[in-house]
């Protein structure tokens, strides 16, 4: 089948009153996650996962992925408007987006940054469409080699280019990579570190892990401290929203330097939008006429870094749904959605389900479509939402989180899971390790040990197999080259990186 | 966040490292190690520990060396005790007194953690989570658990 009678498919599935209804919801909800403050998206994922199990899993996918980039919009509103950014993502349009709205830019930067997001999404869902299928043939060539040393590639890149510290965040996917053995292990039934806990056997569960690390610690960190915002609702009109003709003309450039960048970091496991917005500010400023202008309100700051996060979320699909290796946390979240509803993920999912993929892709662009228009008419709403004072919301996000985990396997196990791994997070805060890469690690490990096995038994031993294979070895030589280059750089990094709120201050 | 609890981040987090990953390797060493060509249980793991281990030396003994190693700041003691603890006080009630009780109860912890909350809108807000949760999670989304527990 060609392209266009897939993309005709899809939108057959996308458009379908249902379809539509849950991309409605999902966006809607995203929206409204992503601008309160203080709530990623893994954990805003993570909570509303429950609301998906009853759906099919076309649907249900349609709806997680509409709440992934439906929190992308909305949390750029609350980084401009409060400096609070809603995700990692959206820390960088922070920089230049708040000091707009401290210019009474507010609604200039809101509406820019939405016309950027759109427009990275769209070329995102259009290399989605037009270059997924290309992998799916070359991913059906891949054994366990290449697994192995894409997998080896995707956790070192997660941890040299998300963290200003390389030797800690190898340290933290190794620590990933081992609180992912816990449990059976599948080849021989062995039990590991469950120390008899029944509960145990199966591993820990990802939504509670993901709670625990991200999710908490944000709230331990935030309560009690985020006062009330500097906007008032009116200030921002619809009449304000309109850009000068200087500021679309600066736009474009970072526009589509930015939805470049995001597509590459995307489609690459292990990294993702937040390392994509950092480079694609990087970028723009260095190539700036006149840098100074960085950091006191300059448009590009923040037309640039977020059109690549949402390039960067729609290509993030790409090795998700072709390799089964999830790019980054949300992903595998996602992924972990298609195994509850009993869908393997890798190369034979877009065969045997055309509707699924091609659905997904349709309803990425109704999405954005939608989110287009809850964002600029409807922009009033969600400004008057971001006053919501934090110590509301606060108490509401722990109960939602609770309910989230425990619902995920009526487990009440989880929900004290979620305690340890809460503390656990907060001190790798204090500590000021990342936690995105032991996350990363924990997901991919037991996919690591599996392939690191095969991969040895069809060898023979050999571990030579890693490198006389030509794919795997331009995965190690990637992975080593990266090593290289980010320990060399490694002190200029950590100066471009602390203006990362986890870093610092928030 | 000017003060700093304790100035040297790395030997903290290298020790810890280090424990971690020698505790790996010495629960590993009791599990079937296999070999290189059929690894067996406690293969993984124990590579995973040691390298744990030696990244942890590494974080010790290399980042002591850079002046800006960071420092550990005071943690916000009253989010890190209440915030937990509500969710504590969820786990315990959730089961055994239904969601309704187990929400008011979170709310009630977590209202410890921030000074501005009066008694009054902590009221209001516990009474008004716990009676929207439980219309959409148990009457909605068919959640199986009590609103209240009756026995």
């Amino acid at each position: 089948m060609s392209v266009l009678e897939n993309l005709a498919l899809g939108f057959g599935v996308a458009l379908s009153a249902k379809s539509l209804t849950y991309c409605f919801i999902g966006v809607t909800l995203g929206t409204l996650v992503g601008v309160l403050p203080g709530l990623g998206t893994l954990a805003a994922i993570a909570m509303l996962l429950p609301l998906t199990f009853q759906l099919d899993p076309a649907t249900a996918l349609i709806m997680l992925a509409g709440i992934y980039y439906g929190v992308a919009y909305g949390g750029s509103t609350a980084s401009i408007l409060l400096n609070l950014p809603g995700t990692p993502n959206t820390a960088v349009t922070a920089l230049d987006g708040y000091p707009m709205t401290k210019n009474g830019r507010a609604g200039v930067a809101l509406f820019m940054t939405t016309i950027a997001s759109f427009f990275g999404s769209i070329v995102g869902i259009l290399l989605l469409a037009f270059g997924e299928p290309l992998l799916a043939d070359v991913a059906l060539s891949f054994g366990s080699p290449e697994y192995f040393s894409l997998l080896i590639m995707g956790l070192l890149a997660a941890a040299m280019l998300t963290s200003g510290r390389p030797i800690r965040a190898v340290g933290m996917v190794v620590l990933g990579l081992l609180i992912g053995t816990v449990g059976i292990d599948p080849t021989s039934g062995f039990s590991r570190f469950s120390f008899e806990i029944a509960e145990l056997y199966n591993g820990f569960n990802l939504v509670a892990v993901v709670i625990g690390l991200f999710g908490l610690p944000e709230v331990i960190h935030n309560a009690g401290k985020i006062k009330s915002s500097i906007v008032r609702a009116q200030d921002v009109t619809l009449r304000s929203m309109i850009p000068t003709r200087d500021d679309v003309r600066r736009s474009i450039g970072p526009m589509i330097r930015g939805t470049g960048i995001g597509a590459f970091f995307g489609a690459l496991p292990g990294t993702g939008g937040t390392v994509a917005t950092f480079v694609s500010y990087a970028t723009e400023k260095k190539i700036s006429k006149d840098p100074s202008r960085f950091g006191k309100g300059a448009i590009e700051g923040v037309t640039g870094p977020e059109s690549s996060n949402n390039a960067a979320i729609q290509t993030a699909f790409i090795p998700t749904l072709t390799l089964g290796i999830p790019g980054d946390v949300v992903m595998a979240l996602i992924l972990a959605t298609l195994i509850i509803h009993g869908i393997q993920p890798g190369p034979a999912v877009i065969p045997e389900h055309p509707e699924l993929f091609w659905g997904l892709a349709a309803s990425f662009f109704v999405g954005n479509v939608m989110l287009l228009a809850l964002n600029i008419p409807m922009i009033g709403i969600w400004v008057r939402l971001v006053t919501i004072p934090y110590k509301y919301l606060f108490p509401i996000i722990t109960v939602l989180v609770c309910i989230g985990v425990y619902s995920i396997a009526n487990s009440v196990f989880d929900v004290w899971m979620v305690v340890i791994f809460a503390l656990l997070g907060y001190s790798f805060r204090l500590l000021k390790c990342e936690p995105a890469p032991l996350l990363l690690g924990f997901i991919l490990g037991p996919m690591l040990e599996e392939h690191l096995r095969r991969a040895m038994l069809i060898s023979r031993g050999d571990p030579t197999v890693f490198v006389t294979r030509p794919l795997s070895a331009t995965f190690i030589t990637i992975a080593l080259a990266l090593v290289v280059v980010m320990l060399w750089n490694s002190r200029k990094r950590r100066r471009l990186l602390q203006v990362q709120p986890s870093e610092g201050e928030a | 966040m000017a003060q700093s609890a304790f100035k040297y981040s790395h030997i903290v987090a290298g020790l810890s490292a280090m424990v971690i990953g020698g505790f790996a390797v010495f629960e590993a060493w009791d599990y079937p190690m296999g070999s290189v060509t059929r690894m067996g249980p406690g293969y993984f793991p124990f590579l995973l520990g040691f390298l744990l281990f030696f990244l942890g030396l590494m974080v010790v003994l290399l980042e002591g060396r850079l002046a800006d190693g960071p420092d550990i700041p005071y943690p916000s003691w009253r989010g890190l005790v209440w915030v937990p603890l509500a969710v504590c006080a969820f786990a315990l009630l959730v089961e055994t007194a239904g969601l309704a009780p187990a929400i008011i109860a979170a709310v009630i912890f977590c209202s410890f953690a921030d000074d501005n909350l009066s008694m009054w809108e902590t009221a209001v807000l516990a009474i008004a989570t716990a009676a929207v949760c439980t219309v959409i999670f148990i009457y909605v989304l068919g959640l199986p658990l009590d609103p209240v527990w009756m026995g």
